[in-house]
C-alpha cells in the first residue's frame, strides 16, 4: 500500500462503515439492532485503524494537502466516540416514533467523515471541504423527524444560518488564499509570518479576509452574537440528534479553529486575539444569563452550550496571550464537555421514549423517586456540567481557568469572569437537580423498562466523566503532544 | 422594514468599503475591478438573505453569494501566478457544494412547507418564546 492510503485509512473506515450500515439495511430492512451493531463494529475498526496510523510518525500525504499529527489522532477518536455514543442511545427515542435507526446511523457516520477531515487538513480547501461535509448532514439530523413541525422548524433555522455563515466564511477564506498567494497551512502561515514581521504590508483586503473568516466561524461555533440560531435548532431536532449537535459540529467547529486561526492565522494572533476576547467575555455571559430564565431543559441545555463555546473560548485567548496550557485546556474542556453533554441528552432521551412526554422541566419532578439510576446519572452530569469537582467537568474549567490567569492581561480577566460565570450556571444545572429530587412526581406512570444499549452509553459516558475528574493524568499527555503538534 | 434598513446599511458600507480596498492597495488595477464586482455581488446576496422573508428566496441569496466568492477565486487564479494551477479545481468544487446545499436545503423546505402550509421563514415561529 502507497503511504498516501495508509494515512487515511481511518476515513476509508468510516466511509466504508457508513456503506455497510446502509447494505445491511437494504438487506433486512427496519432491522434497528443489526444497524446498530454494524455501526458500532465500523466504528471499532475506525478506532482501531485510527490507533495503529496514529502510532506512525507525523507525516503529510497527497501532497501535503492532508497531515497527520497527534491533534489528527486525538479529535479522530473523540469524533468516533462522539458518535458511537449517540448511535447507541438514539433507539430508544426513535423506535417509538417510527424513525428509521439505518439511515440516522449512516448521516451521523458520513458526518463525523466530515469532521475527521477537518482535523487531518493541512490545506484551506481541504479545512472547506471537510467543513461543509461535516455541516450538511446536521442540517439533514436536524429535521430528522419530517412530520413534526418543531423539527423541521428547527432544520430549515439551522440550515439557512448555517449556509449563510459559510458563503460568508469561504468569501473570507478566498481572501486570505488570494492575498497570501497559496492555499497550503503552513505556506499561508509562513507569508503571514513576513506580514506581523512588518515585512509586508497587512493590507486591508487581508484585514476583511480575517473579519470574514472570524464571523464565519463565530456562527458556526455559536459565539453570541451570533447565536441565533442555536436554541430553535436544539429545541427542535430530536432529541438523540440535539445531543450530537451540541458536541459533535461544536468539536468540529473547534478543530476548524485550531487548523486555522492557531496554525495558519497564528503569527497573527496579536491581531485576532482582542477580538476572541470579546467574543469569549459576551458569548459565556450572555449563555449563562438567557439559561437562567429557560424551562424547558433542552432549550437551557443549548443556552448552556453556548456559555460553554465561551470557556472554549477563554482557552483560545489563553493560547493567544503566549500560554501553550490554554490550548491543552480547550482540547481537554472538549472532551469533557463531549462526554458529560451526551450524558445528560442520553437521560433526557430515555425519559422521552414515551411518546408526548416533552423536555420541559416537570418531566424532571421526581425523577429520583421514579427512576432512581436515571436521576442519580442525570444529576452527575448536571453537577460535571456546572464544574464540581470531582468530576472531568471542574478539572476542564481548573485547566483553562489556570492557562488564562497565567496569560495575565486582558486574558486574566476573562478567567475572573470565567469564575463568575460559572457560579451563576450552578443556579440552573441545580435547579433541575432540585426538580428531580425534592418535587413530587407531576405523574404516577410506571417507570419504562430501558434497553441494554442504552444502559451501554450511559455506563461509558458516567466512567469517562468520572475517570477524566479522577485521573485526568490519563489523558494529558496524549493532549500535550496534540497541542506541542500545532503551537510547535 | 429593519432588515431592509439594516440590509441597505450594510450594502453602502460594503461597497464604499471595496471601493476603498481597490484604491488603497497597490496591485494590479483590473484584479481589483474584478474583487470589487464580487463584493458587490456578495453584498446583493447578503441584503437579499437579509431582506427576504420566502425560505427559496433566502437560498438563492445564498447562491448568490456563493457565485460571487466563485469570482473572486477566479480572479486571483488568473492574476495571482502561484494560484493559477488550483483555481478552477476550487471554483469546480465550490459549484459542488453549492449544488449539494441547494439539494440539502429544498429538501428541508419542503418538508417544513408540508408541515406548515407556507414558505414565509416569519410563520416559522411556534418555539420562539
Amino acid at each position: 500500500m502507497t503511504p498516501d492510503l495508509t494515512v487515511i485509512a481511518p476515513l476509508v473506515a468510516a466511509i466504508g462503515t457508513a456503506v455497510a450500515i446502509l447494505l445491511v439495511d437494504l438487506v433486512w430492512p427496519g432491522r434497528s439492532m443489526a444497524a446498530v451493531i454494524v455501526a458500532l463494529g465500523g466504528l471499532g475498526l475506525t478506532a482501531a485503524a485510527t490507533l495503529i496510523v496514529g502510532s506512525m510518525a507525523a507525516t503529510t500525504a497527497y501532497g501535503g494537502m492532508y497531515k497527520l499529527d497527534a491533534l489528527t489522532t486525538f479529535l479522530d477518536l473523540l469524533f468516533i466516540a462522539i458518535v458511537a455514543m449517540t448511535i447507541v442511545f438514539a433507539p430508544d427515542y426513535l423506535t417509538p416514533r417510527g424513525l428509521p435507526v439505518a439511515e440516522f446511523a449512516t448521516v451521523l457516520v458520513f458526518a463525523m467523515c466530515g469532521a475527521m477531515v477537518i482535523a487531518a487538513s493541512a490545506d484551506l480547501l481541504l479545512l472547506f471541504i471537510g467543513l461543509e461535509l461535516m455541516v450538511l448532514p446536521g442540517y439533514l439530523l436536524a429535521g430528522y423527524h419530517k412530520s413534526d413541525s418543531f423539527s423541521t422548524e428547527g432544520a430549515i433555522k439551522y440550515f439557512l444560518l448555517g449556509s449563510f455563515s459559510s458563503a460568508i466564511f469561504l468569501f473570507g477564506l478566498s481572501f486570505v488564499w488570494g492575498l497570501s498567494g497559496s492555499t497550503n497551512i503552513a505556506a499561508v502561515a509562513s507569508t503571514l509570518t513576513t506580514v506581523a514581521a512588518g515585512e509586508a504590508p497587512f493590507s486591508p483586503g487581508l484585514a476583511m479576509g480575517f473579519a470574514f473568516l472570524t464571523t464565519g466561524v463565530a456562527f458556526k461555533i455559536a459565539a453570541v452574537p451570533f447565536h441565533y440560531w442555536t436554541p430553535d435548532a436544539y429545541q427542535g431536532s430530536p432529541t438523540p440528534v440535539t445531543g450530537y449537535l451540541s458536541v459533535g459540529p461544536k468539536i468540529g467547529a473547534f478543530a476548524l479553529i485550531l487548523r486555522l486561526f492557531v496554525e495558519a492565522l497564528g503569527p497573527m494572533k496579536e491581531q485576532w486575539l482582542p477580538v476572541v476576547i470579546v467574543l469569549a467575555a459576551t458569548t459565556m455571559t450572555l449563555g449563562n444569563l438567557v439559561a437562567l430564565t429557560q424551562d424547558n431543559v433542552k432549550r437551557m441545555l443549548a443556552y448552556s452550550s453556548i456559555a460553554h463555546t465561551g470557556y472554549m473560548l477563554v482557552g483560545l485567548a489563553a493560547f493567544a496571550g503566549g500560554q501553550q496550557r490554554g490550548l491543552e485546556g480547550l482540547l481537554f474542556y472538549g472532551a469533557a464537555y463531549s462526554f458529560m453533554n451526551l450524558g445528560a441528552f442520553a437521560v433526557i432521551a430515555a425519559l422521552q421514549k414515551r411518546a408526548g412526554v416533552t423536555s420541559g422541566l416537570a418531566t424532571f419532578a421526581g425523577l429520583a423517586r421514579r427512576e432512581p439510576i436515571l436521576g442519580l446519572l442525570m444529576a452527575l452530569f448536571l453537577l460535571s456540567l456546572t464544574g464540581i469537582p470531582p468530576t472531568a467537568g471542574f478539572f476542564a474549567k481548573a485547566l483553562i481557568i489556570v492557562a488564562a490567569v497565567q496569560a495575565g492581561g486582558w486574558v486574566g480577566f476573562l478567567a475572573v469572569l470565567m469564575v463568575l460565570n460559572a457560579a451563576a450556571a450552578a443556579f440552573y444545572y441545580l435547579r433541575v437537580v432540585v426538580y428531580m429530587y425534592v418535587r413530587d412526581p407531576a405523574s404516577d406512570a410506571p417507570a419504562l423498562r430501558h434497553g441494554a444499549l442504552l444502559w451501554g452509553g450511559l455506563a461509558a459516558a458516567t466512567a469517562l466523566t468520572i475517570l477524566f475528574g479522577f485521573f485526568p493524568g490519563l489523558i494529558l499527555g496524549v493532549i500535550g503532544d496534540a497541542a506541542k503538534a500545532i503551537a510547535g | 422594514m429593519i432588515r431592509v434598513i439594516v440590509g441597505s446599511m450594510l450594502t453602502g458600507a460594503f461597497v464604499v468599503g471595496l471601493g476603498l480596498i481597490g484604491l488603497a492597495s497597490g496591485g494590479s488595477r483590473s484584479l481589483n475591478a474584478y474583487l470589487i464586482l464580487a463584493g458587490i455581488l456578495f453584498t446583493i446576496g447578503m441584503f437579499g438573505f437579509l431582506a427576504r422573508r420566502n425560505a427559496i428566496s433566502m437560498l438563492m441569496a445564498i447562491e448568490l453569494m456563493l457565485n460571487a466568492v466563485n469570482l473572486s477565486i477566479v480572479a486571483f487564479a488568473s492574476f495571482i501566478p502561484t494560484l493559477a494551477a488550483n483555481g478552477s479545481v476550487i471554483a469546480l468544487l465550490v459549484m459542488a457544494v453549492a449544488a449539494g446545499e441547494a439539494t440539502v436545503g429544498l429538501s428541508i423546505i419542503l418538508a417544513i412547507y408540508r408541515n406548515k402550509k407556507t414558505p414565509l421563514v416569519d410563520e416559522y415561529d411556534a418555539m420562539s418564546q
